[in-house]
This record gives structure tokens, sequence and C-alpha cells, in this order.
């Protein structure tokens, strides 16, 4: 299980995470749901380990972030490497023995093309083919559905189902709430840099109902179409 | 436009303070190199003139890159891109004109000035769909890339030693050995994103144990094959050859450590000005390797740990 207590992230003056508690068990999939600006690419990134915080993150591994697979919002591609060079330079990493990719190209990408070429949601999925070559036991998945297409779309939320019965811990973000209602056991509203709200998967469509009040109420109102 | 101008600047200015510069010193400084390397240019070679050129121009070459230019195409209008590109470009190649009419190089001046504006027209760096193969891809990533960049300087490199075998010049063969590892040293000049320092399994010793075992692999790959040809020509001089790659290997090994003790940020100038004039005498950098070491470690543990 990994416990997280009191995180709490500043940057200078401003509080931007507020004593964050919560745990993730083994195979369960945890979404995490909140506006622009609430925090949660900075909690995962706290949790990483690429932020400094405060508080703690406890887990059965001595150093958690080499069981971690971390997908970021935006992957970012060194120049002139291909697929699969990025692919084997995250084996290498993790001291994974492979070396030929083609099989494991699930998503089907052009693996010999510079990476740097790829359109977003390519990009995504071969930073999500890497972690997952990684053989990791926890994921935090920033985003992993935005500018991807509907199959791959399909096929991410297949991988995230194998990974939740092989016993993975997975920590999802996203803003399309139908993916996590799919997806997820349990959801995580972030606002203000705080966890306001946890529900459970028989509770989720009523969470849609407020989030969309909450986004919407009459701001729309103010606009003149 | 203006405005784009004054925004240039003031990048400008906090890149010299980022080394650590204060920007007045860092302009004057930069006047004083430009008018250093000038100098000592003219002053070792009769081809000067021709090669003032060749560098003034491949600087206004790197500002055409394809993905800069699209964003401003995208936020000025047309007329407005073409004066912004044409006013940097002229901006640019100025320093070069001035100096080269102080030479009473005229011709070449007057040359520099309309190719550079008309250089305002195109774009260079276009992304090729074509990926250029590279011996490098095992363990990837600074020789992968850094070939991939460099390729061309590569193979000048050894065309300057097939030169050297040619005209039985054993200076000019050293000559490009040094550059191969003077290259090769480059590709550990920038600091990476730090997900690609992150996402290791090591400690922070290893992991620059990992980064050092990988240059000096590569680094030998690249020039055993132009010492073994060079020593069958110079058979008795060999020993500088392997002398030289020895040397590269410690200045790699050492370049990497400098790197990371400065990491997330690039080396301050006051690093980098070491770091040179330690290549001129490397028993200097000997003293600071352990700093190095140890504050590369320490910076790595932010993320290895």
């Amino acid at each position: 299980m990994i416990q997280i207590e009191n995180l709490s992230k500043n940057y200078g003056s401003k509080t931007v995470l507020k004593q964050i508690n919560f745990e993730l068990e083994p195979g369960k999939v945890y979404g995490m749901v909140g506006e622009n600006g609430a925090g949660k690419t900075t909690l995962f990134k706290c949790i990483a380990g690429l932020e400094d915080c405060s508080g703690s993150i406890s887990s059965p591994y001595s150093i958690l972030k080499n069981h971690l697979g971390f997908l970021p919002t935006n992957p970012y591609f060194l120049p002139k490497i291909t697929g699969s060079e990025y692919l084997q330079l995250l084996c290498n990493a993790r001291n994974i023995p492979l070396n030929n990719f083609a099989e494991k190209n699930i998503f089907d990408l052009p693996l010999a093309q510079y990476a740097e070429t790829y359109s977003t949601g390519m990009k995504k999925k071969l930073a999500l083919t890497g972690i997952l070559l990684q053989k990791n036991d926890f994921f935090i998945l920033d985003e992993p559905f935005n500018g991807v297409d509907i199959q791959s779309n399909m096929l991410i939320t297949a991988i995230i189902e194998r990974l939740k019965a092989a016993q993975k811990t997975i920590l999802i973000s996203s803003h399309i709430f139908s993916t996590l209602n799919d997806t997820c056991d349990q959801i995580f509203v972030l606002r203000g840099g705080e966890i306001v709200q946890r529900v459970e998967k028989p509770d989720f469509q009523q969470l849609d109902e407020e989030m969309r009040q909450f986004v919407l109420g009459d701001k729309i109102e103010s606009f003149h179409f | 436009m203006y405005y784009y101008f004054v925004l240039q600047q003031r990048i400008l200015s906090r890149k010299m303070e980022e080394l650590g510069l204060h920007p007045v010193l860092g302009y004057i400084l930069g006047v004083l190199i430009f008018l250093g390397l000038s100098f000592y240019l003219f002053y070792k070679t009769t081809y000067a003139g021709y090669i003032y050129v060749a560098t003034g121009l491949s600087v206004v070459f790197g500002f055409g890159e394809k993905e800069r230019n699209d964003f401003l195409k995208t936020t000025f209008p047309l007329s407005t891109y073409r004066r912004v590109r044409a006013a940097e470009n002229g901006l640019l190649v100025l320093p070069f004109v001035v100096f080269l009419c102080f030479k009473t190089e005229f011709l070449l001046a007057l040359g520099l000035l309309p190719a550079a504006l008309t250089l305002s027209l195109f774009n260079s760096g276009t992304r090729l769909s074509l990926t250029i193969p590279t011996p490098f891809s095992r363990f990837p990533f600074e020789f992968t890339t850094g070939f991939r960049k460099y390729w061309l300087l590569y193979l000048l490199a050894y065309f300057v030693a097939w030169k050297a075998i040619e005209v039985t010049n054993f200076n000019l063969g050293v000559g490009s050995l040094a550059f191969i590892c003077l290259l090769a040293m480059s590709h550990y000049a920038l600091p990476e994103n730090d997900y690609y320092v992150w996402m290791y399994n090591c400690t922070p010793r290893h992991f620059l144990l990992k980064k050092m075992a990988t240059a000096w692999l590569y680094l030998s790959m690249l020039t055993l094959p132009l010492i073994v040809v060079l020593s069958i020509f110079f058979w008795d001089k060999s020993w500088i050859l392997f002398l030289v790659l020895a040397l590269g290997l410690f200045l790699i090994g050492a370049m990497i450590l400098a790197k990371y003790s400065a990491y997330p940020q690039e080396m301050s100038l006051p690093q980098a000005l070491f770091f040179g004039l330690s290549m001129w005498f490397p028993p200097l950098l000997l003293m600071v390797l352990p700093l190095f070491y140890k504050r590369a470690v320490q910076r790595l543990n932010t993320y290895l740990q």
C-alpha cells in the first residue's frame, strides 16, 4: 500500500497543495479530478519525486520511484531519438534486457521514426508503451486519454484493466469523466490544492452531476452568444 | 516588431544572468571575445575573410530554423514577419560586416549583408523524415542525438585524417582526432530534461559510472579506427595518438561530472571557463574533479533517491 500523509507544496508564498492525505492499494485504480491549476500535475510530480514537497510518502519499496511508471501530461522527447531508441533508453534505465520492440508495439507506432515528429497522441502512446515495458508496480498516468484516438482510448482502458488484474496500483487524472467512470474504483476531487471529496464507484454519476453544476453554474450566462 | 526585439534583448540578458554574469559585463565580454577571435583569425590565416563570411552566414542560418519561423509567421502579419527576419539577419551579420570593412575586405563585406538578407527569405532545418542510422542505438541518448546532429562534422574529421595521410602531415591527423574528442564532449554540454535522469533505478554514483562507461565505449568506437589507420602510416608516433585518446577519455569523463555538478542548470560561466582552461592544462582538472563528483552526486540525489 502507498500512503500519502500531509503532503504539502509551496511555490514561494503560494501554497499549491495543502495537507494531502490518501492511500492507494494494489489492484485498484484511482482517479484524480479537478480544474486546470487545481494541483493534479504538481501532486503527481511530488509523489514521483520530481518536485520537492513536505509530508511523507510511504510504500513497501525502499525507493518508490524505482517501481513507478510516470506518464506526464506532455511527455518530453529528446531530439533525434527514434521511437525504438526511446524505448531502449527506458529499458536500459531500469535494467530491463530488451532490444526488440516490434512485438511489444501494441499501438503500431512507427518506431523507426524520430519520436519528436510524432503527433500528440502518438507521443503519449509511445511514453505509455515505455513505462509498460519497464514492468512497474505503480503507475501514475496524467491525462492518458488526452489527444489519443478512440481506438487507442479503448486499448488504454483495456490495458488499465489488465494492470489492475495484475495487482498493480494505478492513479489517473482525466478531464474525460466517462473514462474515469469506466476504469476507476475511487475518485479524488482536488480543488484549490486540497482533496475535498473521495467518491466510491456507486456514486460516480452523482459526482459527475455535481461537478457539472460546480463548473458550469451560471458562468456561461454572462456570455451572449 | 519593436517589442519583439526588446524581448530578444531581455532573453539574452536573462541567459547571461543564469550564467552568473551581469548583463552589462556579458555584453562587454561578448564584444571583447568577438574582437579577440576576429583578430586572431585574421592573424592566423590568409583565408580569414572567407572563413569569417562562412561563420557569419552559419550564425544567420541557425535563425532560419523552421519551428521558430512558423511561430513568427503565425504571430506577425507576413510583411512584419519579413521585416523582423531581415532586421534579425542584418543585426546578426553587422559586427562581421564592420570588422570586414575595418580589415578593408569591402567586397566580402558587401557580399555578406545581402546574402544574410536573402537568407531571411528561407527557412532551414526542415524536419527530415529520414532517420540517420547510427551505431549508438544500443545505449541512447547522448551519442545517438549528437551523431545525428553533427554527422557531417564527424565525416569532415575523417576526411581531414585521410588528407593527413595523403600529405603525410601527422599533426593534421592528431588535429582530426582531437576534433572528434571535442565534438563528442559537446554531446554532454547541455542538461537533459529531468525525466531522463529520474527514470534510472540506480544510485548517483552508479548513474555517473553508466554515463561515463557509455561515453568511453562510444568515443573509442569513433576514434579507434582512425587511430589504427593513422598508426599504420605514422607508426613511430602512434603513442601520441593513444595519448590523445586517453586525454579525450579523461576529458569526456570530466565533462560528464561537470555537467551533472550543475544539474539541472547549465554549467555556470565561471565553471565553463574553468573547464576550458583545464583543457589546456589537464592537471588543473585533477584538482577539481573530486569537487565536481561530490556536487554531481548531491545534485543527482534529488532525482535518483
